[in-house]
């Protein structure tokens, strides 16, 4: 075997667990479709090291405001497909989403426009589709201030076709800590179209490579 | 002699992961949902370049239950320390909950690196998980290598153990640049009535820093 076909190989067997994903159902309740906004947030680099991206892992609790609290983890890596845009692919418990920021850079304040699918979140929520706007103080900066707003349409599963729409606010702020590592405390706030709520304290650890 | 021991390990876990998958096996994540990889480490290639103090890693992927007839997406991201040059701390976060691990290396050469892992998992809602194991990686110092490991896994609930199982997993990781990124297979086999039998598949990404 050579190198090219060990990279075949590799992207192959990723290509199946994804598409595997998308057909499948797991038996866990379905949270809300809070995905920390962190993963966006660029830490300013040394031109001659420019990254092309982040693994990012994010932790935390989430609290619905009809049921017990819950643990909230997911993982992924954010590629950096140019100056201006970003995409990020996010898997957890319950499902995989792959989101994209388009940014608009001005000076140390950035803007975004954020839009994405995910889901497959089994028996009550199958799939949402989400979009929104994401912000980013301080960009040129070691320190930054971010946060996003986020409208989720997640529609039903199995036997139910009903949908539900979410509000999902978020804000945070990234530090700098040893190498090229950062951690981004944000606290998620959504409601849904039932009005009930849920709260999200995470922390988020990213690497650049 | 390297490379055929390597072909043959590489093709028998193919072989292995074709039989199970047509074989039909289901799922319920039987352990803790950490993968195997955030233990597994790579030599610098850079020598004299910044110093590594540790990575980020997410897993995304699904498992697969036997008798079931379920397929979850899973995903989890973790933070690992490298305390010593023989010492990992290793903190994850899953939809099954927030855990702690550690790896202690008890043979270290260029050829082969085996390790002793062990940690706990807490999920607030539900239980605990107690994990004990040890993992072996070959060609620490070339740009992949292939690993694999066991761990034993207790779950427990109400002061009780009210599960156990234990975990095989293959994987091949590769490195580029300051990130590794590859495919990981476990088989989770339940010790009595409580679990079913699981096969996970995982594409793994981490970034040192």
């Amino acid at each position: 075997m050579n190198a090219p076909l060990d990279r075949w190989l590799a992207a192959v067997s990723g290509l199946l667990a994804v598409c595997l994903a998308t057909i499948g159902c797991a038996p866990v309740p379905a949270p809300p479709p809070v995905t920390s906004s962190s993963p966006y947030v660029r830490a300013p680099v040394d031109e001659n090291t420019e990254p092309t991206g982040e693994v990012v892992a994010t932790g935390g609790y989430l609290f619905p405001g009809s049921e017990s609290s819950s643990v909230y983890g997911e993982g992924g890596p954010v590629f950096r497909l140019g100056d201006h845009y970003d995409l990020a692919v996010r898997g957890r418990l319950t499902g995989v989403t792959a989101e994209g920021n388009l940014r608009l850079v001005r000076g140390g304040f950035e803007l975004g426009w954020l839009h994405g699918v995910g889901g497959f979140y089994v028996s009550d929520w199958s799939a949402h589709l989400v979009t929104g706007a994401s912000f980013q103080l301080g960009a040129d900066g070691p320190q930054q201030l971010f946060g996003a707003v986020r409208y989720a349409y997640a529609t039903g599963a199995e036997d139910s076709f009903e949908t539900r729409e979410y509000i999902i606010t978020s804000v945070g702020y990234r530090f700098p800590m040893v190498s090229d590592l950062s951690v981004a405390p944000e606290l998620q706030f959504a409601t849904d179209s039932e009005l009930e709520y849920h709260l999200a304290p995470t922390v988020s650890f990213s690497a650049q490579f | 002699m390297r490379r055929r021991i390597t072909d043959v390990t590489r093709g028998g876990t193919l072989a292995l992961l074709a039989l199970l998958y047509l074989s039909g096996c289901v799922m319920y994540p039987a352990g803790p949902d950490s993968s195997m990889a955030p233990f597994v480490q790579l030599e610098s290639e850079q020598p004299g370049g910044d110093p590594e103090y540790g990575k980020v890693s997410s897993s995304m992927g699904v498992w697969f239950f036997r008798g079931a007839n379920l397929a979850a997406p899973y995903g989890s991201g973790s933070l690992s320390w490298w305390l010593t040059d023989e010492y990992t701390l290793v903190g994850m976060s899953t939809g099954n909950g927030l855990g702690l691990q550690g790896k202690w290396m008890m043979a270290d050469t260029s050829d082969v690196r085996v390790g002793f892992v062990h940690g706990l998992t807490f999920n607030p809602r539900l239980w605990g998980f107690l994990t004990g194991g040890v993992f072996a990686q070959r060609d620490t110092r070339r740009a992949s290598t292939p690993y694999g490991g066991v761990r034993m896994t207790l779950v427990f609930s109400d002061m009780q153990i009210a599960a156990a199982s234990h975990e095989w997993a293959a994987g091949w990781t590769f490195r580029t640049g300051s990130l590794q990124w590859g495919p990981e297979a476990r088989l989770g086999i339940p010790v009595g009535e409580l679990a079913v039998e699981g096969l996970g598949l995982t594409m793994q990404m981490e970034a040192t820093f």
